[in-house]
């Protein structure tokens, strides 16, 4: 689903908080590319409506031969090679999504694969970079994680913004806990308490913190960690706060 | 929530805090639900994303932390009403430090 990942910022950890959020990444939903993917989309749908009406096996495999991104992707890859490079990187994402029905052979596959890799990769200095990293974060096994591990730990150093470097930093920290081992866990808690002492109360910092406390810190006779919490009214409180009184700390929901 | 509400009552003069930690309910639901239970006690609102409730491991709702004067947790559990008995417990160690 190309959509989502561009339109929206789902596909990073959690939403980030609104102060932060990257005006390059929303300003590029109505431009050239959206109006491209949203030309594309309508074409897909078309496809797929064609092959669910589809008779028999033949005209079915005659129609899954004409998927849309073929058609399409001679126009994503102008704009991709194009001087406006937050469209350029648009585009390049959809490709990325989009080259495995692209009717390639599995040998031809994984290298246009990772040379589109390679080449959202080298946005990763920009505002916009965001979506690009769970686009890469898709791609772990193709591109390899030393490789992806790489690209996370340049964001997290270089990029513009910093809401794109909190979202490289975490996942980074997932990746360097599925790699596993002593040096990756010292890394990623290096990552976390940078999260933590930069980002502070910010979503960011809360995650990086709570990331932070293990299971074990939950035990009875452990201290409890302390948050931020806020009200709905917008008011602010911490459970340290209430340091002198007996708390009863209630998770619910009224649903 | 009737229980919490007694909870409240019973311990108004007393150093006893409830805390509610809100998931999941969205913000009409959520403002419509404290004035239906009359909620009085501090509740905080966590919106889509749920930092505390991943911070605290939170698998099913609800789960309670009781916690003492000093900050450290006690007990942890789904059923309110079993907590009774350790908080008055608890309560009277506070009382007794004052």
């Amino acid at each position: 689903m190309i959509l989502p990942l561009l339109l929206t910022l789902s596909g990073v950890a959690f939403e980030p908080p609104a102060a932060l959020a990257s005006p390059l990444v929303m300003a590029s939903r109505a431009d050239a590319v959206g109006e491209l993917l949203a030309e594309f989309e309508a074409a897909q749908d078309a496809w797929r409506q064609r092959l669910r009406d589809a008779e028999g096996i033949k005209e079915k495999k005659a129609i899954r031969a004409e998927h849309p991104v073929k058609a399409f992707w001679p126009r994503f890859e102008a704009l991709s090679e194009g001087k406006d490079r937050a469209q350029a990187f648009g585009a390049l994402l959809w490709m990325l999504e989009s080259v495995r029905d692209k009717g390639l052979r599995l040998s031809e596959l994984d290298p246009e694969r990772k040379a589109l890799a390679e080449r959202v990769a080298g946005h990763h200095a920009e505002a916009w970079f965001l979506p690009g990293i769970s686009a890469l974060a898709g791609e772990r096994k193709t591109v390899g994680e030393e490789w992806l591990l790489g690209v996370l730990r340049q964001t997290a150093e270089v990029n513009e913004s910093a809401e794109v470097q909190a979202a490289a930093m975490f996942e980074a920290v997932g990746l360097l806990r599925r790699i596993g081992g002593e040096e990756s866990e010292a890394e990623a808690k290096q990552l976390l308490a940078r999260l933590v002492a930069d980002y502070g109360e910010t979503p960011w910092g809360m995650r990086a913190r709570g990331e932070l406390v293990s299971p074990e810190d939950l035990l009875p006779g452990k201290v409890a960690p302390d948050f931020m919490g806020e009200t709905i009214d917008g008011h602010q409180f911490k459970l340290s706060d209430y340091r002198g009184k007996v708390v009863v700390l209630d998770f619910y929901g009224f649903w | 929530m009737p229980h919490l509400r007694e909870l409240v009552k019973l311990h108004q003069d007393r150093p006893f805090a409830l805390i509610g930690i809100n998931t999941g309910d969205s913000p009409e639901d959520y403002r419509k639900g404290l004035e239906d239970h009359g909620v009085s006690w501090i509740s905080a609102y966590q919106g889509e994303e749920t930092p505390i409730a991943d911070m605290y491991r939170v698998r099913g709702y609800p789960t309670y932390f009781l916690i003492d004067a000093d900050g450290k947790i006690v007990m942890t559990g789904h059923s309110g009403s079993a907590m009774d008995d350790k908080i008055e417990e608890l309560l009277e160690k506070a009382e007794a430090k004052k």
